[in-house]
Parts: C-alpha cells; sequence; structure tokens
C-alpha cells in the first residue's frame, strides 16, 4: 500500500522540486511563480466562492458532454462493430468527424445555435463522439461468438444480453474511451468557455490572460486538475478494478 | 422435435475430400435430412469431419437460418457446447441463473450438486478444472426442465476417467430429465452408451444413414 502511493507522491514531489528550481532561475513572479505564491490567490478565491462556482459550472457541462459523448458514441460505435452494413455507411462520416478540427466545430455551433449553454454543450459532444464511437467499435468488434451463440440458444432478450454479456466484454474498452473522454472533454470545455461562455473554468483562464495574470490561470488550471485526478481515482480506477475482477480469479 | 430439411452453407469445417468440394460448389451440403425425437428419445449422429454436422446441429438450435425446410423445435431447449461456453465474468450459480431467470437460486443449487460442485457456487469458472467445467455447462443445459437437449460433441480432450465420469452422469442426468437428446459425436462408444439409436451422415451431399 505504502509503495503504491510513494511513487506517485515522488513523482509530484520531483515535479514540484523543477518547478522551484525553474521559478528560481526565471526570477519574474509574473512569468513563473513559485508553487508557495500560489497559496494566498487559491485561498482567496475559495474565500470569494468564485473558484467553487466557475469550477461548478464546467464540471457541469463536462459531465453533460461525456454522458451524451458516451451514450451517442456507445450507440453508433456498438451498431458500427455488429453491423458491416452499418459500419460501410458510417466508416467515411467517422473519419471526416474524427479529423475535423474541434476548433471549426466549436465555431460552427456557436454560429449556428448562437453562443448558448446547449451549443457549447453540443459543441464538446460532437468533439468526442468519433473517438468514442471507434473505440467502442472495436470492442463490438471483438465481442465473442460463442457467447452470442449460448445467448441466441437460450433466447436471452436484448437488455440482458447487453448488460451480462456484451457489457462485461467490453467493460475495457469502455474505460478506454471514458478515461480518453474525460481527458479530452475538459480540455475542449475549457476552449468553448474561452470562446463563448461568461463563467467557467475557461473563461476565468482567458480573463486572466488579459490581465497576465499567470499565478491566477494556474491556480484555476491546477484547480481543475486536481478535481479531474480526484474522478479518475474516486470514480473511474475503482469502476475499472471492479470490472476486471474475473480475470484476476 | 421434428427436423426436415435441406441446406446449402458449408459449416464452419473445409471440406474433407473432392465430392464433398464438389457439393459445396453445387451448393448442397445438407439434403434430405429428416427426423423426429420425442420425449424421452435420444439419437446420435456421427459421421467424418466436415462432412455438416455441426452445420446441422447450428440449424436444429437455430443458430443457422440458411437452410429449406422446417425444424420444429421444443420452447425449452438446452444446448451442451463443444467447449464448455461458460461466461467468465459470471460465477459459477450465476452462470445457470443468467440462462434459466425462471429457476431459483435452490433449483441451481440441487443442480451443482447432481454435477458435484456444490462447494463451487461461488467460484469463477476458470478456477475450475476442465472436468468440472463440463459438468458446470451440463449442469446448465440441464437445469430448467428442458424438452429437448443437443449435445456437441460434448466430452472431446477429456481424459479416459474424466470421461468415463461424464458418460455416467449424463446418462444419470438424460435419465432424470426425459427430454429429447440429440447428441453428436465422433465416438461410436459415447453414442451407444449415451442414445438409443445411430445414425450416420456421409456423402456429398451428406445424408442420414441409420445404423442401429
Amino acid at each position: 500500500m505504502i509503495r503504491k502511493f510513494a511513487v506517485p507522491c515522488t513523482s509530484l514531489a520531483l515535479f514540484l522540486l523543477v518547478w522551484i528550481i525553474s521559478a528560481q532561475w526565471v526570477a519574474d513572479a509574473q512569468i513563473l511563480p513559485k508553487p508557495q505564491a500560489l497559496l494566498q490567490p487559491f485561498w482567496q478565491e475559495l474565500q470569494s466562492g468564485d473558484l467553487a462556482y466557475h469550477l461548478g459550472q464546467t464540471l457541469i457541462r463536462v459531465a453533460w458532454a461525456f454522458l451524451l459523448a458516451m451514450s451517442i458514441g456507445f450507440a453508433i460505435g456498438f451498431a458500427m462493430g455488429r453491423s458491416p452494413g452499418l459500419n460501410r455507411w458510417l466508416d467515411p462520416w467517422l473519419v471526416v468527424f474524427l479529423n475535423l478540427p474541434a476548433l471549426v466545430l466549436i465555431v460552427l455551433c456557436y454560429l449556428w445555435i448562437g453562443l448558448t449553454e446547449a451549443a457549447a454543450i453540443a459543441a464538446v459532444t460532437l468533439n468526442k463522439i468519433p473517438n468514442v464511437a471507434i473505440t467502442i467499435r472495436e470492442g463490438a468488434r471483438a465481442l465473442s461468438s460463442d457467447a452470442d451463440a449460448l445467448a441466441k440458444v437460450y433466447n436471452l432478450n436484448v437488455w440482458t444480453q447487453l448488460r451480462h454479456i456484451h457489457l462485461p466484454q467490453m467493460a475495457p474498452f469502455i474505460a478506454a474511451a471514458a478515461r480518453g473522454g474525460i481527458a479530452v472533454i475538459w480540455k475542449i470545455v475549457l476552449v468553448v468557455e474561452l470562446l463563448g461562455r461568461s463563467n467557467g473554468v475557461g473563461f476565468q483562464i482567458h480573463l486572466f490572460f488579459q490581465l497576465f495574470d499567470v499565478g491566477m490561470v494556474l491556480v484555476y488550471a491546477f484547480s481543475f486538475i486536481a478535481v479531474m485526478l480526484f474522478v479518475e481515482w474516486v470514480v473511474v480506477q475503482p469502476w475499472e478494478r471492479s470490472t476486471r475482477r474475473w480475470r484476476q480469479a | 422435435m421434428r427436423v426436415d430439411i435441406k441446406a446449402k452453407r458449408y459449416g464452419m469445417s473445409e471440406p474433407n475430400d473432392e465430392s464433398q468440394a464438389e457439393s459445396q460448389a453445387d451448393g448442397w451440403v445438407l439434403d434430405a435430412i429428416n427426423f423426429s425425437l420425442n420425449a424421452g428419445e435420444s439419437l446420435a449422429i456421427t459421421g467424418p469431419s466436415g462432412v455438416g454436422k455441426s452445420t446441422l446441429l447450428r440449424i436444429v438450435v437455430g443458430l443457422d437460418t440458411e437452410f429449406e425446410g422446417s425444424v420444429e423445435r421444443p420452447e425449452r431447449t438446452g444446448m451442451v457446447f463443444q467447449e464448455p461456453n461458460l461466461l467468465p465474468w459470471r460465477k459459477v450459480l450465476a452462470n445457470l441463473t443468467l440462462v434459466h431467470p425462471s429457476v431459483s437460486v435452490a433449483e441451481a443449487q440441487a443442480m451443482l450438486a447432481k454435477v458435484g460442485l456444490a462447494d463451487k457456487a461461488h467460484d469463477w469458472p476458470q478456477q475450475l478444472s476442465l472436468g468440472q467445467q463440463r459438468r458446470l455447462s451440463l449442469a446448465r443445459a440441464f437445469l430448467g426442465q428442458p424438452q429437448c437437449l443437443v449435445m456437441d460433441e460434448p466430452f472431446v480432450s477429456l481424459d479416459e476417467a474424466t470421461h468415463a465420469d461424464m458418460i455416467h452422469l449424463t446418462q444419470q442426468l438424460m435419465s432424470d430429465s426425459g427430454a429429447a437428446v440429440l447428441l453428436v459425436t465422433h465416438d461410436a462408444q459415447e453414442a451407444d452408451a449415451l442414445t438409443q439409436r445411430r445414425c450416420e451422415l456421409r456423402g456429398a451431399p451428406a445424408r442420414l444413414y441409420d445404423l442401429v
């Protein structure tokens, strides 16, 4: 247990050390403040409630976009993996959307839908769906035909097949899509907020960029990274471990 | 169960000889296959590799739909696959209850006891030996009072002693259940030990010939 935490903690400590040495070397707090110099502005933002408010707004967008992208991406990827005919129809579009720059989709969503919450979430969702679909498609292609035969012989209904036959086999692919999804979505959410919202971490970072306040940019960035690490360690990794229990038997 | 079919598609195995290859080219693999099985009756089908035994079984259980004719299959049909075909992400007991939702946990546990796996109910399938996995596969097929049972070479790759045990266990389960049983096997002794009647599938396209 100690070893499990020792390595990541040492790694973080080394990062802090490099940061402190770099800040000492740069010797300009406006460009790169020392880590301890961020504590005061962090506390100030925390006490004023601004940090919690903007983090909350961003997290709501991340949650919506994640849920939508995972659901729609799963449905599309699963259908494409199970049906070669549908795959032939949709594959070119998957390639198109995979290669469409995120910025283009964000700008188009804001232009077509307006500077609204729906447009922001739609832009992030559309950016992530192809990645989820392509990962899930590979999972669906790898499903066991023996398990399918079992389900057919015993007339298992569609819901039972999905829940007890397909999803357990696809868990590693879903976890990979989810992990990649969260990482990409929160980065795109910040861009979406920077371009067209009046709150959220992206909006705050843009604001402090204009004020050339590197300290506050780092405060917001690290606060959000901390939240996402919390989600990864407390939600994603335990869930992934629980789906892998049978492999370790 | 009543089967009256001819089938075009070749099964999963390659043709053995030129006549089989020609028949495949002509399109027909199984021709004029007809038999019926009532409750308590059993039939074994033997035949060389690649003749179409697996294709016939897949048609009988509804896994293959490319055939002409008709298959009347009882509603409750169980199957023992060539491999145990267990779901490794579900524990032993859960493997039974998933495919038999109407069966109670107590009934499933009683069936596990019958096949000698009472103490393995909460183990993962991969913790069982191959012989135990095959017992579990039998338990799954015989649970839920099936009206018809289809067995596809169910005891391949077992050592002699385990094979004999499995034959004995299957005989017991068959006599308890009273289901109609269709067995496909390479092993004539196994066929004679388990079933009342034996047919051979041979020729190109393959036809059924009564042996016993």
